[in-house]
């Protein structure tokens, strides 16, 4: 499933991507020419005010939007040139996301929502790691919860295991302690620099903390459009 | 469930995680399911249980296995000899004749029966007030009679009655008649009596409307006997002019009259499973739109969009499944439950057991409904992509839908005519319907539209109420659509039917008996003629009279063309079925256009010659100078065609058909029909004095026949009414829909406000005036509507003329405008009745 990469090897390529949304009050230019390489196992943090594009800049590298202009490589991907199915492929196989607001499904336990990936990728063993990746983040006994039965720093557990339980080459976090107080936010954020280092996961993360930034190897300023500072 | 349930397809097994949070959401789609379902299984399920019960019954209902029935004439002994041969033989002879009371005077038509000894050949005659026929048999006159006659004649049993020329002790009531379905449309009560007390009483006359039935009970009694046997008939006695049914289709007439009900309130469901399709679409979209976030996270994490597309639709054909399991579970239910009332209403035997394919195609509707009404919203969520969702795209300009949705909505659809089809005996009607249905719902969609436009003009000027409630119709996820279209539909098909209703009973009631003569007189032997006109003209109340000589007789055959091979337009299949009452004429009728060719001389004497109705002529493809073969008495007359009349058959006048060149048939033995106008008093004195003069005349009052035809449409009305409820409860169930869908987005705006100091009346106010402007403009283009389709209706497929109603059509449509108002007025209030802060804590 999951492609091996050195960590020289660049496992996130952009060049000179766009994109523009078509709305009612007409077309709005979100990414205004990104150029960005991340290595394998590199820990990348993105930092910028709200609606510098950062959301959509890792909608791009989700493969959850299509770019308008430019070149998309992910993972040896060129999501540029996919369809949705393909996209849809590629986020089972490669990906592992976390979003601000959990995305929980609601109607799923703890365990199910860790499983669904592995379920999606027909994995026989589901269930079975699963269960490991929720003992990995401390709630073993919260597998048949479901998360509404849940607090906050639980939900975005879950998320976390969730996001690693296909250990995928890259985990995309954004603003994954935006939702939650600074203690449980500190929590999560240790368990999620662990696992990807445990894992050997390409870290991109998105948030407005700068010292939570500066924690990663590489930090990524951007404005309106653009990156405009790499530390 | 997630490790038990490993067996199962994933997106099954998401389907059912996803289920686990209960059908919130899924009601308004369950509720209109639910009542398609029933409403088309529970009238499939009736009509096809009595169809059942009819066939399963038919030896009874028929009176043996095989019915010979002769007009005019009994079997000759040829005849006698070769059917006596097959098995048992009945003879039952019946006709329309008068009957008086000794004491009053008082007549009464009546539907008399002569039977023999071996009658019945199947089944039992249930009597009341005697142990068996013998009665009947005694030298004495005897008859048996329906309990309905001694209250309309006056008479007690034990009583004796002028019958004819004699009189007639009524010994025994009938109280269950096993073959009464055969007989068809009664216009009097029955009256039982051998044949030797109907010979004796001297109605049984040359030329008397006087049917003859020889019921045959085979010994051998398979299917291959019964066309082996008609064969033989047919071979060995080509002219005998007999009209051959058997016990595999007893009564045809009852079984097409069930059939045409049937379809008529089968297509009344179907407009309450299209009405109920559109509040499954809003259902579906509703919940879709709930369920934004769980498809998006589904395709974050590498779903791919077939596989969200079928986690949606598992989920939905599961509900759908139960909805319609639960339809079904109530037609058979509630079939079982009403079986005594039906059976006792209707009068046609019950087989209480589930049919299975209108149950079936209930079931396929149902699915094609679900899942056509469904798949339009799943395919436009399922192909947005995960950010879009997660954005809420509301704005976003959506990608075209997905072919493979297209054409799985185009074969919903296309499964859903082909089965209004298949069910239908009427292609023409079910196609009228799903014509008029189609465009209603494609021009309430276009009016939908055309509101939206004219909300963004109205939303700009006037009066605060006034203004919001334009604005509220282009917000997102407005209700225009949902409103005007089942609001629209709904009035579409109660307006129609009260303009249908209106035109039949203005028609019958008002028009009808202005002009139509008080009386029929049939069987007046030609030696009464003289006398009969000079009677019935020296009456004081004495208007108007007309007398025809009066024939009956089948078709045979169109330009030698038999009648079996021949595939006539629906409309006029009658024709050609049964026997047809036929006259000669020397002189065309006074009161009818000859619309082409020319009448024959007054004094023409050559080759048989006929005038036909110009409407049945063209419906049978036939031109001046094609043939028409008929059978009268035993005899094949073949006739050319040399005129075609226009002929008005709802004019109250006599009205033939087919009218013959005199020369071949006044010489056959016939009797006279007349009509007779007089003043409405004199009617009851009249019809006294004739029964007491000319006993073997007998006269069918016309008011008493309209008000038979009108109590029997006043029963299909009356049921057609009954499944009209059913379309309102499914418009009612989608705008109830549509204001739940349209909730969260309207406590809102009620919060923010009652926040800034508004009060609850005015935004009750703006809210009732949107609805009210939704469903007044949806109502206003229903009316029109409802117009064109009842002038279709009854122009084209009844052949019958249309008024237009304005106090009908005003009637519907202000109903439905006003109970619109207080559904939503009611639900919004209920709404409001809460805080803003309550309000908005709750959003």
């Amino acid at each position: 499933m999951r492609k091996s990469t050195t960590k020289r090897d660049p496992i996130v390529s952009l060049s000179d991507v766009h994109v523009k949304l078509a709305s009612r009050a007409g077309p709005v230019h979100i990414l205004r020419g990104i150029d960005l390489t991340i290595n394998a196992a590199e820990q990348v943090g993105l930092v910028g005010p709200s609606g510098a594009g950062k959301s959509t800049l890792m909608m791009i590298l989700a493969g959850m939007e299509q770019a308008s202009a430019g070149r998309v490589e992910v993972a040896g991907q060129k999501l540029h040139a996919m369809t949705a199915d393909g996209m849809a492929d590629f986020r089972r196989d490669h990906l592992g996301i976390v979003f601000q607001s959990f995305h929980l499904v609601p109607s799923m336990t703890a365990l199910e929502n860790i499983a669904l990936p592995l379920e999606l990728a027909e994995d026989p063993e589901a269930f079975a790691k699963a269960q490991s990746f929720l003992c990995d983040v401390g709630l073993a006994a919260r597998g048949d919860h479901y998360p509404a039965q849940l607090s906050g720093g639980e939900q975005q557990r879950v998320a976390l295991a969730r996001a690693l339980v296909s250990q995928p080459a890259l985990m995309l976090a954004d603003e994954p302690t935006g939702n939650l107080d600074q203690a449980t936010g500190q929590l999560v954020i240790d368990l999620l620099f662990s696992l990807t280092q445990k894992h050997g996961t390409t870290l991109f993360l998105i948030t407005h903390d700068e010292a939570l930034a500066a924690r990663c190897q590489r930090v990524l300023h951007m404005h309106d459009g653009l990156i405009t500072e790499q530390k | 469930m997630s490790w038990g349930l490993a067996y199962l397809p994933l997106s099954f097994r998401l389907a059912l995680r996803e289920l686990r949070a209960g059908f919130r959401g899924f009601y308004i789609f369950l509720a209109c399911l639910f009542l398609g379902v029933g409403t088309i299984a529970s009238i499939g399920n009736l009509s096809g249980s009595l169809v059942a019960g009819l066939a399963q019954r038919g030896q009874e209902i028929l009176g043996g296995d095989m019915d010979v029935r002769l007009v005019h004439r009994e079997l000759g002994t040829a005849e006698r000899s070769f059917l006596a041969a097959q098995g048992e033989l009945s003879h039952v002879a019946t006709m329309r004749v008068m009957v008086q009371n000794l004491e009053t005077e008082q007549s009464l038509l009546v539907e008399a029966k002569a039977i023999d000894q071996a009658y019945p050949l199947a089944g039992t005659l249930e009597l009341q007030e005697s142990a068996g026929m013998a009665p009947l048999f005694e030298p004495r006159y005897a008859a048996f009679i329906e309990p309905g006659l001694l209250d309309q004649l006056g008479v007690a049993l034990g009583d004796e009655i002028k019958l004819g020329e004699i009189k007639v002790k009524l010994v025994a009531l009938i109280a269950r008649e096993p073959d009464r379905l055969a007989g068809g449309f009664a216009l009097g009560p029955r009256l039982m009596v051998s044949h030797a007390t109907l010979l004796a009483s001297g109605l049984n006359q040359p030329g008397a409307v006087i049917s003859h039935h020889y019921r045959l009970k085979l010994v051998q009694r398979d299917a291959a006997q019964l066309d082996q046997l008609r064969t033989a008939l047919d071979n060995n006695f080509p002219l005998a002019g007999w009209r051959l049914r058997d016990r595999r289709d007893a009564s045809p007439a009852v079984r097409r009259t069930v059939e045409r009900v049937g379809l008529f309130l089968t297509l009344v469901g179907l407009t309450a499973l299209a009405i109920g399709g559109i509040g499954v679409g809003n259902a579906i979209a509703a919940y879709l739109s709930q369920k934004r976030k769980t498809l998006a996270i589904y395709k974050a994490l590498g779903a791919r969009q077939a596989l969200v597309g079928r986690i949606y639709l598992n989920q939905i054909l599961l509900l759908a499944c139960i909805a319609i399991i639960a339809g079904l579970g109530f037609a058979i239910l509630a079939l079982q439950t009403a079986q005594p009332y039906l059976q006792a209403v209707l009068d046609i035997p019950l087989t209480i057991r589930p049919h299975l394919p209108s149950l079936g195609a209930a079931t396929l509707f149902g699915l094609a409904t679900a899942v056509g009404f469904t798949l339009g919203p799943l395919g436009l969520a399922a192909q947005l992509s995960p950010a879009a969702l997660f954005r809420g795209a509301v704005e976003e300009a959506q990608p075209p839908m997905q072919a493979a949705y297209r054409v799985a909505i185009l074969s919903c659809f296309l499964i859903i005519i082909a089965l209004s089809f298949a069910i239908s005996e009427r292609a023409d009607i079910t196609l009228y319907f799903i014509i008029a249905l189609a465009a209603s719902y494609g021009l309430l969609r276009l009016t939908a539209w055309a509101i939206s436009l004219l909300a963004r003009r109205m939303g700009r000027g006037g009066g605060f109420g006034w203004r919001l409630a334009w604005r509220n119709m282009t917000r997102p996820g407005a209700v225009v659509q949902s409103v005007v279209l089942s609001v629209g539909l709904a009035v579409t098909l109660i307006a129609t039917l009260a303009q249908i209703e209106g035109n039949f009973s203005s028609q019958l009631q008002r028009d009808f008996p202005d002009r139509a003569p008080s009386f029929f007189a049939i069987d007046i032997q030609p030696s009464q003629r003289e006398d009969f006109v000079a009677f019935v003209t020296s009456q004081r109340d004495f208007r108007d009279y007309q007398m025809v000589p009066m024939l009956r007789g089948s078709v045979l055959a169109l330009n030698g063309e038999a009648v079996e091979n021949i595939n006539p337009r629906p409309d006029i299949a009658w024709f050609l079925r049964g026997d047809r009452g036929l006259t000669y004429a020397a002189l065309p009728p006074t009161d009818e256009e000859i619309t082409s060719g020319t009448w024959w001389p007054a004094d023409y004497t050559g080759p048989p010659l006929v005038s036909m109705d110009q409407r049945i002529a063209a419906g049978l493809g036939l031109a001046l100078g094609d043939r028409i073969k008929v059978n009268v008495l035993g005899r094949a007359l073949e006739a050319e065609i040399t005129s075609f009349r226009q002929v008005d058959y709802g004019s109250g006048q006599i009205a033939f058909a087919l009218i013959f060149s005199p020369a071949p048939l006044q010489a056959a033995p016939h009797t006279m029909l007349a009509s007779i106008a007089l003043a409405p008093e004199a009617e009851q004195e009249f019809s006294r004095m004739v029964t007491a003069k000319f006993s073997n005349i007998t006269l069918v009052r016309v008011k008493d026949a309209i008000e038979t035809v009108t109590q029997l449409l006043a029963q299909f009305a009356n049921a057609i009414w009954l499944l009209s409820v059913v379309t309102i409860l499914a418009s009612v169930f989608v705008l109830a829909g549509a204001l739940a869908s349209s909730r969260q987005g309207r406590l809102k705006d009620a919060a923010i406000l009652l926040a800034l100091g508004a009060r609850r009346t005015t935004i009750l106010r703006v809210f009732v005036t949107e609805y009210a402007i939704l469903s007044a403009l949806a109502a206003l283009i229903a009316g029109g509507l409802s117009t064109v389709a009842s002038w279709a209706i009854l122009t084209l497929t009844m052949r019958a003329s249309f008024v237009l109603l304005p106090w009908h059509i005003f009637t519907s449509l202000a109903g439905a405008f006003l109970l619109t108002l207080l559904l939503s007025g009611a639900v919004i209030w209920f709404q409001l009745y809460r805080s803003p802060v309550q309000l908005l804590r709750s959003e």
